[in-house]
């Protein structure tokens, strides 16, 4: 296998594998990418089982192949060299020189035949999906993603479609036991059985598929192939495994009559809530709330600290209540919101606090209290 | 019509009692060691020959039986020990079961001498096979003597399951060890094959110790003494650098006797978790008194097992003993003392003396009321004991340290003379005639973990609700212990709700532990409580958790100090609980001596 490649095409190319390729795995082949030329065209793939990206650059090919070689120095290799173009070819036992201008790389491949297999992609069936979309969607859920890998069923974020008629109401969902975020979008066509029954995106798949969508706006290209979700972006393909689990009844834990509910300036209560939890316990970050007509005081203590109280005047007509809240969780959604008053929907200090948007219906969180 | 139900014979019911009690030569030692204890003997000696295979002889010089007693004494269930049924709820002797010496005779060729004191002559009897086959009159010195020889000769099966010689000799040693701890009062002399394997005189605790287990471990362990209106503890715990890999040196006696029981053990490690690290074990000494009503010790024919009424109360009282100790870190004062000594200023010769007739006079005060075994007279033995913790020898040099330390409530590290930083990673100090290492992380960390655990108890508990209820099933014994302390698990931040049968509803949980495993911490701790009636499972946890933030939250790896920083950091230290170790069990600081230092040298 022997190509030329410009230098920023390559590094381009690589750059965007590298959250892919595992830091530290078993097999050391995960560690390395695949590179296959077939005619004018370099295929980059890099996969740690559970997502997986191949995509394609232009290249001139002088003699096809494929070969595989550690993502990490490669990348390293080319972003030092010089505005140059690169040639690149193989050797014997899985050998590769790079040249460009007058250095000279030879590097330890492995063989391609180990490097796991990444399926082929056909493009029927495929729902469209505008980028811009997707990334609301994901920003807005995907904080509440749960870290902790045994609840392997909340390390990602749920994605269901529910067909009413012409439209179709797609939901995205994240939880981890403690709080939960949905966004609800409605779109026209129909989006097939899989979305219809609902599947779990893993946590890192979903942070590449946001990647896809930080550029400029565009369409992408969501499909399904046995149990992993295929994502399609111009040259750029990502696979991965779905998780294989069962969603909690999400729709069970989002109240339904919490009566009392209160309006405030989502910017005032982001900022107060940062100043408070300066003094809250490292651990808990708990906050507590005393709401009343006039106003909501924030406050919070740590004996080996001290205490810090702030008044923020609210819009509210039901009896006084307080609640304590990990100031995380409403930092969290404060952050993401993006609307000037957001809804506090309370019931009482031990039941689920439900926040959502002032003018917009489509986002709803919901937020277990902590009794402090 | 044949009857096929049959009431045994009594040989065979007591070869039956004898495969539960006597299992090995050293059961047998250790039955007819009670039997002399409880006949209030001063005097004991043991003899064993082929690891006790071909002789066990013991000699005491207790009470002695007179020839009916003693002819009655092979009977089974015959015992001077209990009279009533509600003896039983209230045993203050060793043995009580009645079974020991039948058991013993039917497997072995058995004499036995007995004399009391106003009798002028002994008899003997001698047993084969548990079959009396003569009975004569002896003249003897008052007590009793029984001689086993050939054990196990009928019962070729056990005989097969015996190890060598050399084995079951030391465990014969063993066990007179630990006999010999439970009544430092008490002469105990051990021959195997003729060579004097243990011989220690009367005297208090301490030297006792120093004697059985080594001057190592004499000289490293500290008086314990706890009373509270329920129990009493006293004996001697090991500062953490004593240690050993398996729990071979706790030695813990309940009422005077040995038990191995899972509840004080644990009380025992719960205590030591901070100082120590995982796997290791502390060398420990306890007595625990406890009213007879509430302990059960008919729990199994060794006695080895024990059952306490209150058994969550025990297991607290028995580790705020220890605790009370441990926190005050009392070997931080004490020098290494073999190591130490030679380079202290000698005691004058009268100073010794005056010290060798106190220890006579100890001697004298301890020497035991005639019926003990009593847990009162066993505590008041060893309150002799405690009053005079070391080996009298060193006693008087430890007095003469406590008068140069600087009086004025100035705590050991502050009192350090700072010479500086060694790596920017140890702080070197000197202590009068010994270089001090410190280990500055280590020494941060344990200050820093102890603020923490009084910021997260002074607090209270942030309780994180769950949005999804996690249920849990439980077994019938673990639900019991659950509801038994569902109040106290509710205190500590679990919020659980019966969903009917065994199943749980975990509907919110301790916030420090949200992001970990909080349900296994929960199981554990049910599991904990179903076994031991306590737990201290989420105290763990939380420690664990608090010891990570401790250990991230301090100076670590290279970090220089400047001489005020270290001033601050050793006066910390002084405030602060355990500060010998840091709190995974790592010691903070080390010293070396002037001598070893001289030593290096070549100096002396």
């Amino acid at each position: 296998m022997q190509f030329t490649v410009t230098k920023d095409i390559f590094l381009k190319g690589l750059q965007r594998v590298q959250s892919i390729v595992e830091k530290r795995n078993t097999m050391p082949i995960l560690s390395n990418v695949l590179l296959e030329t077939v005619d004018d065209r370099l295929d980059i793939t890099a996969t740690d089982l559970e997502v997986g990206m191949k995509s394609s650059y232009p290249v001139t090919t002088v003699k096809p192949g494929k070969i595989t070689v550690s993502a990490k120095k490669l990348f390293e290799i080319i972003r030092e060299l010089p505005d140059a173009d690169i040639t690149f070819s193989t050797k014997e036992n899985d050998w590769v020189e790079l040249r460009c201008g007058k250095a000279v790389f030879n590097i330890v491949g492995l063989s391609p035949d180990e490097f796991p297999y990444f399926p082929s992609i056909q493009e029927n069936n495929f729902i469209k999906i505008e980028s811009e979309l997707l990334r609301d969607m994901i920003e807005k859920t995907s904080f509440a993603i749960c870290h902790d890998e045994t609840k392997y069923n909340l390390n990602g974020v749920f994605l269901k479609a529910a067909e009413a008629g012409e439209k179709t109401a797609l939901k995205m969902v994240a939880t981890d036991g403690h709080r939960l975020s949905l966004m609800e979008k409605t779109l026209e066509g129909s989006f097939g059985p899989e979305l219809s029954k609902g599947v779990i995106f893993p946590k890192k798949g979903i942070f590449e598929i946001k990647k896809f969508t930080e550029d400029e706006p565009c369409e992408l290209l969501l499909g399904f192939l046995d149990n992993s979700a295929v994502i399609k972006k111009n040259n750029m393909v990502v696979v991965m495994r779905l998780v294989d689990g069962e969603f909690p009844d999400y729709t069970r834990v989002i109240p339904q009559n919490n009566d009392r509910i209160v309006k405030v300036d989502r910017e005032q209560l982001f900022h107060s809530l940062r100043r408070m939890a300066i003094l809250s316990s490292e651990k808990s970050k708990g906050v507590k709330l005393e709401i009343d007509r006039e106003k909501i005081i924030i406050s919070s203590s740590n004996p080996e600290l001290g205490e810090a109280r702030e008044d923020m005047e609210s819009d509210y007509d039901g009896e006084p209540l307080q609640i304590g809240f990990n100031a995380k969780y409403l930092l969290d959604v404060l952050g993401v919101v993006d609307s000037q008053f957001i809804l506090l929907c309370l019931r009482d200090e031990l039941s689920p606090a439900l926040i959502r948007a002032a003018e917009k219906e489509d986002f709803t969180s919901v937020i277990m209290p902590m009794r402090l | 019509m044949t009857q096929r139900i049959r009431i045994l014979p009594e040989n065979l019911t007591n070869k039956i009692a004898a495969g539960e009690v006597v299992e090995r030569p050293a059961s047998v030692v250790k039955e007819l060691l009670e039997n002399a204890l409880d006949a209030g003997a001063t005097d004991i000696v043991v003899e064993i020959e082929g690891g006790g295979k071909r002789l066990i002889r013991i000699t005491d010089n207790g009470c002695g039986m007179s020839r009916d007693d003693a002819l009655l004494a092979l009977e089974r269930h015959a015992t001077s020990k209990i009279l009533t049924e509600s003896d039983l709820e209230g045993i203050a002797t060793l043995g009580f079961r009645g079974e020991a010496l039948p058991s013993i005779a039917s497997v072995s060729r058995f004499t036995m001498a007995s004399r009391e004191t106003d009798n002028i002559e002994g008899s003997e009897i001698y047993a084969e096979g548990g079959k009396i086959r003569e009975v004569k009159a002896c003249g003897m010195a008052s007590g009793t003597i029984v001689t086993i020889r050939n054990l196990f000769f009928n019962t070729p099966a056990r005989l097969k399951f015996l190890k060598s010689p050399e084995t079951e000799a030391g465990h014969v040693g063993d066990l007179v060890t630990r006999i010999a701890l439970s009544r430092p009062d008490v002469r105990f002399t051990y021959l195997s094959d003729g060579k004097t394997v243990i011989k220690v005189s009367p005297g208090g605790l301490a030297s006792r110790v120093s004697d059985l287990l080594g001057k190592g471990i004499g000289n490293s362990v500290y008086p314990v003494e706890y009373d509270d209106d329920y129990l009493r503890v006293d004996g001697l715990v090991s500062s953490p650098d004593c240690c050993r890999s398996a729990p071979s040196h706790v030695y813990t006696f309940i009422n005077g006797r040995f038990v191995r029981d899972k509840v004080v053990q644990h009380a025992v490690m719960a205590a030591y978790r901070p100082v120590l690290e995982q796997g290791r074990y502390p060398v420990v000494i306890l007595f625990v008194g406890i009213d007879a009503g509430e302990v059960d010790v008919n729990v199994h024919p060794t006695k080895h097992e024990i059952r306490f009424r209150q058994q969550g109360r025990a297991h607290d009282a028995i580790c705020a003993a220890v605790e009370s100790i441990l926190r005050r870190t009392p070997w931080i004062r004490e020098p290494l003392p073999a190591a130490a000594s030679p380079a202290l200023p000698r005691p004058s010769a009268s100073e010794q003396r005056v010290a060798e007739v106190r220890d006579l006079l100890v001697s004298y005060g301890s020497m035991p009321p005639a019926r003990s075994g009593d847990f009162r007279n066993r505590g008041a033995a060893s309150e002799n004991g405690a009053a005079r913790p070391e080996p009298a020898a060193i006693a008087p040099l430890r007095a003469g340290i406590d008068l140069n330390e600087p009086a004025e409530g100035g705590g050991y590290f502050s009192s350090l003379t700072v010479i500086g930083q060694f790596q920017a990673q140890y702080i070197l100090c000197q202590d009068r005639e010994a270089l001090v290492i410190i280990d500055q992380h280590a020494a941060h960390e344990r200050v820093a973990f102890e603020r923490l655990k009084r910021e997260f108890s002074a607090g209270g508990v942030a309780v994180q609700k769950l949005l999804f209820p996690e249920t849990l099933e439980f077994t019938f014994a673990e639900e019991a212990a659950l509801r038994e302390s569902l109040e106290e698990i509710c205190r500590l931040g679990f919020d659980l709700e019966s969903f009917g049968g065994r199943t749980w509803l975990l509907k919110g949980s301790p916030q420090l532990l949200a992001g970990h495993d909080h349900v296994s911490t929960l199981r554990d701790m049910v599991c904990e409580l179903q076994e031991m009636g306590k737990s201290r499972k989420l105290a763990e946890a939380v420690d664990e958790l608090l010891s990570t933030i401790a250990c991230h939250s301090v100076v670590r790896g290279v970090h220089a100090l400047t001489v005020p920083e270290i001033r601050a950091l050793l006066l910390q230290m002084d405030a602060t609980n355990f500060a010998g170790s840091c709190p995974h069990g790592r010691p903070v600081f080390r010293k070396i001596t002037l001598s070893e230092i001289e030593r290096m040298f070549k100096r002396t």
